[in-house]
């Protein structure tokens, strides 16, 4: 794929600007460029060589823990902006660069509950979407096939849904073992759904059980939008340039968008007059561009740009079993999950549902660097923890629906300039409700319970894995009403004709699943709206 | 910078040397640290990886550098529990780097291994789990 880091002369005018070239705004880019409209593509970040993953090397831990790490703060890249998170519950993790954090992430795969979208009607808790799950699962449907999913048809934790393009992973020795403890608990378990092939499929390469999806995925396995979309992308027309920091969203008295501002790597301001403008940034990024673009940031006549944060809280229990069980390979994604509480039950002190995923465990480092209860286990005692660990232990993730509250938010930290950049970084604000806290107590208590049903001899279950800050949600969030909320229900601003959200900021509430499927049916919704809008 | 280069030179060293020797002893036929290459190259390959290495090996040797080695670990978890947790860190991820270590815990990488030609696992149990009756909550608005 050819990025252009250095486009002489860097296009002044374009029919749609996108801002970040992740998961949203590959999805959008590839849409529209097979439409026939020109689509520039600015990214902070570089595009990386899947060589320089660190997956089949033997510092792969090593690394995760500096350059591969999924927090901003902790990688310390030039294109990362600084995010002040402590006054934050969860810490953020994403990735800048042409990928963007589908480079990092575990691509499971899951779509929205029907009830997600109808918290307000069904549980007094939150809002109503403007649109339903009905209206996405077209959209689903086809960001399944363009991903490369795999996965298995008849779940009866969710609606009737068509097969995924490949068959699921296999689960394995654990996934097998937690599956018969399930089945006898009467617990629900299914096949993971992850957007890795299980095959061959539309040239990449099945999944080789690495375990090493956080670092890339080097052997092209995993659906990052890197391989996915902007290959395709790129030959449909798209100019995707590199180090392009965005500083400014421009628009004219009518209100309409104009387009944007922004810098190359040298530092040189560039003015890209465009008829679209689509933020793609992440709920962090895009409420950064937007609260930077003019006093009392753009699009904000609800004041809600920023507001209302969701980070999905999160934590991981661990199983370790008597005997090697394969755990420290298989797919990153998930081996298989349960939405045995998935759906929030308010009678039985369950407002909010949650989801699990069971993943490996990967190596000596991530045993030795497990959050442990009493610290880290030096002395003796790491000797111990490792040994008990390497292949025999499994890991259940556990994401819980945070409702949206105002003050959880993301805002602009003026006195902290970014080098090279106009904008300064991030102040976070996420503070967890002690509902939201029982709730993951619950859950981790009955996931050790799945882990000893399963016959492990030793299980750890965390309080809050407040690292894993992976799902950024909700900063911009879509409504009818522009007085409460940001962008209409396409994702179109209410307060500028042609300005567009298109990534996980239009959240009006966050499910309990990991949202990247939504977020790429999202977005196709958006594309076929620019498309079907244009044509009018 | 490199281990080799921290400030105080060999003394540094082996203070560095003689935490690491804490935090990492020998046990399950394991060498402890310093006999691994931590401090040496398995620790400079770290720092070659994160710039800011440096920095915490130097804010750990400065720690109350009269104590023992083992006293200061152990106010170390009391007085700076990030410092210790982050010396913690790149020090194991160091010791985890070294081939003796590796062979003695039988851990030889994250290797490519080829998909089964089977299944996927449990289809019987998935039949089952498909046997029964659906499970999510019905919006009153909603159409399937």
């Amino acid at each position: 794929m050819r990025v252009t880091p250095d486009v002489v002369p860097p296009p002044r005018e374009t029919d749609v600007a996108i801002v970040g070239a992740g998961l949203s705004g590959a999805v959008i880019a590839a849409e529209l460029a097979a439409a026939g409209l020109r689509v520039v593509l600015l990214e902070r970040g570089r595009h990386w060589n899947p060589e320089d993953y660190r997956g089949p090397h033997n510092d792969w831990e090593a690394a995760a823990t500096g350059p591969w790490h999924a927090s901003p703060n902790r990688r310390q890249l030039p294109e990362d902006y600084p995010i002040d998170d402590d006054a934050a519950e969860m810490k953020p993790m994403l990735f800048n660069g042409v990928g963007g954090s589908t480079i990092l992430y575990g691509a499971q795969w899951m779509r929205l509950l029907p009830s997600d979208f109808r918290r307000r009607t069904l549980d007094d808790v939150g809002d109503d979407w403007p649109i339903d799950y009905t209206d996405l699962a077209p959209f689903y449907d086809q960001a399944d096939r363009d991903f490369g999913t795999s996965g298995l048809a008849g779940d009866p934790a969710g609606p009737v849904r068509p097969e995924y393009p490949m068959p699921p992973l296999p689960i394995g020795e654990i996934g097998e073992t937690v599956a018969a403890a399930h089945a006898r608990l009467g617990w629900h378990w299914w096949p993971g759904s992850n957007a890795i092939a299980s095959r061959p499929w539309q040239g990449r390469r099945p999944c080789v059980l690495r375990s090493a999806c956080g670092q890339g995925c080097g052997e092209g396995a995993k659906g990052s939008v890197d391989r996915t979309h902007l290959p395709g992308a790129v030959a449909a027309g798209v100019k995707v340039i590199v180090g392009a920091r965005v500083v400014q969203i421009e628009t004219d008295k009518a209100g309409g968008t104009t387009g944007v501002i922004w810098r190359d790597a040298a530092g040189l301001r560039h003015r890209l007059q465009a008829q679209r403008v689509v933020l793609a940034a992440n709920a962090l990024g895009s409420a950064r561009l937007l609260l930077g673009s003019a006093p009392g940031g753009l699009a904000n006549r609800s004041g809600l740009v920023g507001r209302r944060l969701m980070m999905h809280p999160f934590t991981r229990v661990a199983g370790m079993f008597d005997r090697p069980m394969g755990t420290s390979q298989g797919a990153w994604g998930q081996a298989l999950y349960s939405l045995q509480y998935a759906e929030a039950d308010p009678e039985n002190g369950r407002p909010h549902g949650a989801k699990w995923n069971l993943g490996p465990s990967g190596g000596p480092l991530h045993a030795a660097l497990f959050p442990w209860p009493g610290g880290p286990p030096t002395g003796a005692r790491l000797h111990e923890r490792v040994a008990s660990w390497l292949d025999r232990a499994a890991l259940w993730g556990i994401t819980v629906d945070d409702p949206p509250e105002l003050e959880n938010r993301v805002e602009l930290d003026l006195g902290t300039p970014v080098e090279g950049d106009d904008l300064p970084g991030l102040r976070l604000t996420y503070r967890i409700a002690q509902e939201c806290r029982d709730v993951l107590a619950f859950n981790a208590e009955r996931a050790r319970e799945s882990f000893e049903a399963a016959g492990a001899v030793e299980t750890v279950a965390l309080p809050l894995a407040q690292d894993y800050g992976w799902h950024l949600l909700g900063t911009c969030r879509m409504g009818n009403d522009p007085e409460t909320s940001v962008v209409d229900r396409w994702g179109e601003a209410h307060d500028h004709s042609g300005l567009f959200i298109a990534d996980s900021s239009v959240f009006v509430t966050g499910g309990s699943v990991n949202p990247a499927a939504t977020i790429a049916a999202l977005s196709l919704r958006t594309a076929k709206h620019i498309l079907t809008s244009r044509s009018k | 910078m490199t281990t080799h280069e921290l400030e105080a030179g060999a003394s540094a060293e082996r203070r560095l040397s003689a935490l690491s020797a804490v935090l990492i002893p020998s046990g399950r036929g394991l060498p402890a640290a310093p006999d691994a290459g931590v401090p040496g190259p398995m620790l400079d390959r770290v720092s070659a990886l994160r710039p800011d290495v440096w920095m915490i090996l130097t804010s750990a040797v400065a720690f109350r550098p009269t104590l023992s080695a083992e006293a200061a670990v152990a106010a170390m978890a009391q007085e700076e529990p990030t410092l210790l947790r982050a010396l913690f860190e790149v020090l194991a991820a160091a010791y985890y780097l070294s081939p003796t270590v590796r062979a003695g815990i039988g851990y030889h990488g994250q290797q490519a291994l080829a998909l089964p030609r089977g299944g996927f696992g449990a289809e019987d149990l998935a039949l089952e789990m498909m046997t029964r009756a659906p499970s999510f909550r019905v919006p009153p608005d909603f159409v399937q």
